[in-house]
């Protein structure tokens, strides 16, 4: 994954660069690229101050008080430290899986509540270190359907470099319905759906919920599914806590409600209420972690991936 | 009752459409998009509704876009499941 700049719909940076990047990592491991990293840094900062811009309508409303120049601060640092979650992913992929590093103390609990018969509805956002989360998730003890485009992964993914990418099954969410039909039968089986909670792929109903102080539009469907599914809903977030390491946690957020003794509607707002609390608060302990990088409450719309 | 008639009265109850009677609804009017407006969360209810009064099985439904294509299609489909219907 790049970033991508919402208005231009281009991914920041080049495929040589990121070839210089892949490069670097095989001669020097991760420190290389991290230090090559600095070098590129100025020429962002200076030259493309546009990738800063991106990261204002959030960064204003995490840091509220902040004046522009401390603003400009925190967004450098926030580029780092998204580069340094993309050098980590193609890491991943030059040096394998097993090359990150994943802190889970909830793994067991989190692997547990996956064995249960009925469906899982996983949900994973544009913060931190999702995709290493993913990729160190390989005792899933049910099959795990990604509702995500695999040809967006590309062959240089990392995913696709580790091989990754076939331990998921694909659900696009450009198919016939969003794919959400399919998504439904997977859940019914019993199967582990995953989706991005925070942003929509393709075309689909929205719900609206206060984030950050103020409203913002959150994909309907994975909430919906959840309850037409009769399925448990998960929410996974990583942070990088260091070099190729990942910290994991799970929220399970259908903990002690009855989706069944609420309408659908009612049953995708509660869900969509706790999803929206716990990333607040994951923002709120990793504020550099936070890769929407375009408006999220405004008009810009969403990049593609 | 005719199936599709059926399937009208049920859609228009259950996905709670305003200002839609089943005589407004022709068979072959394509339920999505253009034709009744439905969308994919509306799908998903459907299915859950075929299941519930039906007894049809989701994973009968992997050409979905064609099932969902009509009342008519709808109603072909749930007839090849339960003939009876």
């Amino acid at each position: 994954m790049r970033p991508v700049n919402a208005k231009t719909g281009k991914a920041y940076g080049s495929a040589l660069g990121y070839g210089i990047f892949h490069l670097a990592i095989r001669l020097g491991g991760v420190r290389l690229a991290y230090a090559l990293l600095y070098l590129v840094l100025p020429y962002y900062l200076l030259i493309r101050p546009s990738v800063l811009r991106v990261q204002m309508p959030y960064l204003r409303r995490r840091f509220p008080g902040l004046g522009r120049w401390a603003l400009e601060r925190k967004a450098a640092r926030h580029l780092v430290s998204f580069a340094k979650v993309l050098i980590d992913q193609a890491a991943a992929g030059v040096l394998g899986p097993e090359s990150l590093k994943p802190d889970f103390p909830g793994q067991q609990a989190f692997y547990q509540l996956a064995a249960q018969p009925r469906g899982l509805v996983l949900l994973t956002s544009h913060v931190g270190a999702w995709l290493p989360a993913m990729a160190t998730l390989d005792r899933m003890p049910k099959p795990v359907h990604l509702m995500m485009d695999r040809e967006f992964l590309g062959g240089g993914h990392f995913f696709e470099l580790a091989g990754i990418a076939d331990r998921f099954r694909f659900i696009s969410p450009r198919g016939p319905m969003g794919g959400v039909v399919q998504a439904l039968q997977a859940l019914q089986q019993g199967g582990c759906v995953s989706a991005m909670g925070d942003r929509q792929l393709g075309q689909g109903r929205e719900l609206s919920q206060a984030f950050l102080g103020d409203e913002a539009a959150f994909p309907a469907s994975p909430f919906y599914l959840a309850s037409a599914g009769d399925a448990g809903m998960a929410m996974l977030l990583a942070h990088r806590s260091g070099p190729l390491q990942v910290a994991i946690e799970f929220h399970a957020l259908d903990e002690g409600l009855d989706l069944t003794a609420l309408r659908r509607e009612e049953a995708a707002k509660a869900l969509l209420e706790r999803y929206a609390a716990c990333l607040e608060g994951f923002t709120a302990r990793h504020p550099e972690a936070w890769y929407n990088f375009y408006d999220f409450w405004g008009q810009g719309a969403p990049p593609a991936d | 009752m005719r199936l599709e008639d059926e399937l009208k009265e049920m859609l228009i109850r259950e996905l709670k459409l305003v200002d839609v009677k089943p005589e407004d609804i022709k068979d072959e009017d394509p339920l999505f998009g253009e034709g009744l407006g439905l969308d994919s969360l509306d799908a998903v209810e459907v299915v859950v509704l075929l299941q519930k009064n039906y007894g049809i099985e989701v994973k009968g439904m992997e050409n979905n876009r064609e099932v969902f294509s009509s009342i008519k299609a709808l109603a072909d489909f749930v007839r090849s499941k339960k003939p009876q219907a």
